[in-house]
């Protein structure tokens, strides 16, 4: 699951950085409105979801917010800002934010609202993927084998998670590293290989099919 | 404490009683004497009456007529007609008989033991003689001048009653300012009303309305600053408290140090943005600094010894390149924090191997400080909104609270001095100029020298 951290100061920015990849999210980073608008007319970049902070160098990110709606992009978008007065939250929501977040918030309240925000992306009702008797709970990022929870390392669940989240597609190399890994991180050349090892070892080598020279999809139900 | 009503109806009241009590007594002493000398009008009347008329022996009743009075005159005066031998030719009918008497004109005679006032004139031969009761005189005269005061004693109280009603409706709009200000609330800056206000009031409330309009400029600057402050400060703390959610989320021994090391950074960078926000309160208030001089060299070379390590950790070469031996009317730490912002800022924006130059020169009275750094400059657009507190220019990248200039311009000002940043000419970087109006000793050592 990749994100789009649009955040100016570098002490919030690098937390928010590192709160979000222990969750297994790919967050890509930037730090004023021009960079941002770039990221976002990115089509191939395949951002789940943007956090945008209002006040940033250069362009607004209420005018980048506006851009992004004005090309049609439905990418949900969730305003983080120091401005708290309601009209600024208007102002904010009717640009085409999807939610609204004053600083300072805890990093939970923030992660709870990327979830939701996430499962009405993608008009699930509940927090969880099921795979025959395998079960991903997105909230407690926890996976369940027939009642017995095993424990994943925050790649694996975000592999995992994208195969699941579209059962019968094949995923490249490329289209998986996008979800597992943000620009900043180094991607060695067989690391997706080496996640899929480890998930196949934790949950059944039969859990993830290899198309050869295509990639990955989920397999026979376990 | 006496009110203006008061200081003005108690001696307006006491002098109509003091001017109303001497026109009684004028009034008074006036009409009794006036009556006095009607009455004795009347007895000549009498007396002139009697002297027309013949009489003939054995005294006979007069046929008395009725004279001016309302009174007949048997009833008023007692009256003789005598003959030169001194016989009663004619006299009224009363108990008390007028003696013979010698002389002519008014007296008094005590006649029957009572005080008379008498007449006696002389017709020919004969000698008349009128008397009247004194005391019968003072009644009449006193009721005379008690009726005469009458008008007076009615003018008095209501006179009395109009100065109090014209003074308490004069004063009205004075009451009714005390009662506004009285009944309004300590936010309520807005002005008095000035309509129907006497002129010699109208200065007083007008200044009342320029305190109140200088308490809300005070007040909307300090409400701003705390509203800045509030806002400033939510950028630091967003940090802290995402820096502490991140903790949880490592169990890597190295990651965890590196998240408490960024958390430090957190906490150091929110510590010095309250401390930025005292100073600069306090650059902003309204005292005057302790009046004293200080020598400009020696608080660079103060500053130098504070920021000498940080340059040289940064690799920046730190230069005096001119000084002054002037004084500046400051307080020592002031002038440290204008030097203290100034050079933070000239090596925060210094790129490694660059130097930054501070010079001291004798200028217009006073002294000019030039800090230059190396840096990138600035857009002259931006020249001057770098001051304003809390504003950072677009592209800057350091990390800083955005106050510094402010609190350099807030020292400057509260000195009586001036603050401007220009873009250097020679190369890329900019001259944060201060002026500040030299200290007693300077000046004289200037008139001395020259």
């Amino acid at each position: 699951m990749r994100i789009l951290l649009i955040e100016d100061d570098r002490m919030i920015g690098a937390s928010l950085q590192r709160g979000l990849s222990d969750d297994g999210y790919a967050v890509d980073w930037v730090q004023d409105g021009v960079a941002a608008a770039a990221a976002l007319r990115d089509t191939q970049a395949g951002y789940a979801l943007a956090l945008l902070d209002w006040g940033l160098p250069k362009r607004d990110g209420l005018a980048v917010l506006k851009e992004l709606r004005k090309s049609d992009s439905a990418l949900p978008v969730l305003m983080i800002t120091a401005r708290d007065e309601l009209e600024d939250r208007v102002t904010g929501l009717d640009g085409g934010a999807d939610d609204y977040l004053v600083k300072p918030f805890e990093l939970a309240e923030l992660k709870a609202r990327i979830r939701s925000l996430l499962r009405r992306r993608e008009r699930r009702a509940e927090f969880a993927l099921s795979h025959g008797d395998l079960t991903l709970d997105l909230i407690a990022h926890s996976v369940k084998l027939r009642e017995t929870t095993v424990s994943l390392s925050a790649r694996e669940f975000a592999l995992l998670y994208a195969l699941l989240e579209r059962p019968r597609a094949v995923l490249s190399r490329r289209q998986l590293e996008e979800q597992i890994y943000s620009w900043s991180d180094a991607v060695e050349s067989n690391a997706v290989e080496f996640i899929i090892h480890g998930v196949r070892k934790k949950l059944g080598a039969s859990l993830i099919e290899n198309v050869r020279g295509v990639g990955w999809r989920i397999g026979s139900k376990p | 404490m006496t009110t203006l009503r008061r200081r003005l109806i108690v001696p307006l009241w006491v002098a109509l009683l003091l001017v109303g009590l001497v026109s009684a007594a004028f009034t008074y002493w006036q009409t009794r004497e006036e009556t006095n000398g009607t009455l004795d009008y009347q007895m000549e009347q009498v007396a002139t009456f009697l002297a027309a008329r013949t009489f003939s022996i054995p005294a006979q009743r007069a046929e008395m007529p009725r004279l001016h009075t309302d009174h007949d005159i048997e009833e008023d005066y007692i009256v003789s007609v005598r003959d030169a031998s001194g016989q009663v030719l004619y006299a009224t009918a009363s108990d008390v008989q007028i003696p013979p008497l010698s002389g002519l004109g008014f007296r008094v005679e005590r006649l029957g033991g009572v005080d008379f006032r008498v007449f006696s004139a002389k017709s020919g031969t004969r000698r008349i003689a009128v008397a009247q009761q004194v005391k019968l005189r003072r009644e009449t005269a006193a009721a005379a001048a008690v009726a005469a005061l009458l008008p007076v004693g009615l003018l008095i109280p209501v006179l009395g009653l109009v100065i109090g009603v014209v003074i308490r409706r004069q004063l009205q709009p004075l009451a009714e300012t005390a009662s506004a200000v009285a009944m309004r609330p300590a936010t309520a800056l807005d002005p008095l009303p000035v309509n129907d206000l006497p002129a010699e009031v109208r200065p007083l409330i007008d200044e009342i309305n320029r305190l109140l309009a200088r308490v809300a400029v005070a007040n909307e600057s300090e409400r701003r600053f705390i509203a800045d402050a509030a806002h400033a400060l939510r950028t630091p703390l967003s940090a802290l408290q995402l820096q502490a959610d991140v903790l949880d989320g490592s169990q890597d021994v190295a990651e965890r140090a590196a998240r408490i090391q960024e958390l430090r950074g957190g906490i150091h960078r929110t510590v010095q943005l309250s401390q930025h926000l005292l100073t600069l309160a306090r650059s902003e208030s309204a005292r005057r600094s302790s009046p004293g001089s200080v020598a400009v060299d020696a608080a660079i070379a103060e500053a130098f010894h504070v920021y000498g390590p940080l340059a040289a950790a940064r690799n920046v070469e730190l230069l005096q390149t001119a000084t002054s031996a002037a004084e500046v009317n400051a307080d020592p730490r002031d002038l440290g924090q204008i030097l203290g912002n100034l050079l933070d800022n000239a090596l925060r924006y210094t790129p490694a191997g660059g130097r930054v130059t501070i010079s001291a020169t004798a200028d217009s009275g006073g002294v000019r400080i030039e800090v230059a750094d190396e840096g990138p400059g600035l857009p002259e657009s931006e020249l001057e909104k770098v001051f304003q507190r809390f504003y950072r220019a677009p592209d800057d990248a350091t990390v800083g609270s955005g106050l510094g200039l402010a609190v350099v311009r807030g020292y400057a000002e509260r000195l009586g001095g001036r603050a401007q940043l220009v873009n250097r000419t020679d190369r890329s970087g900019l001259i944060a100029q201060v002026w500040l109006p030299g200290g007693d000793d300077s000046l004289h050592g200037k008139v001395a020298q020259g």
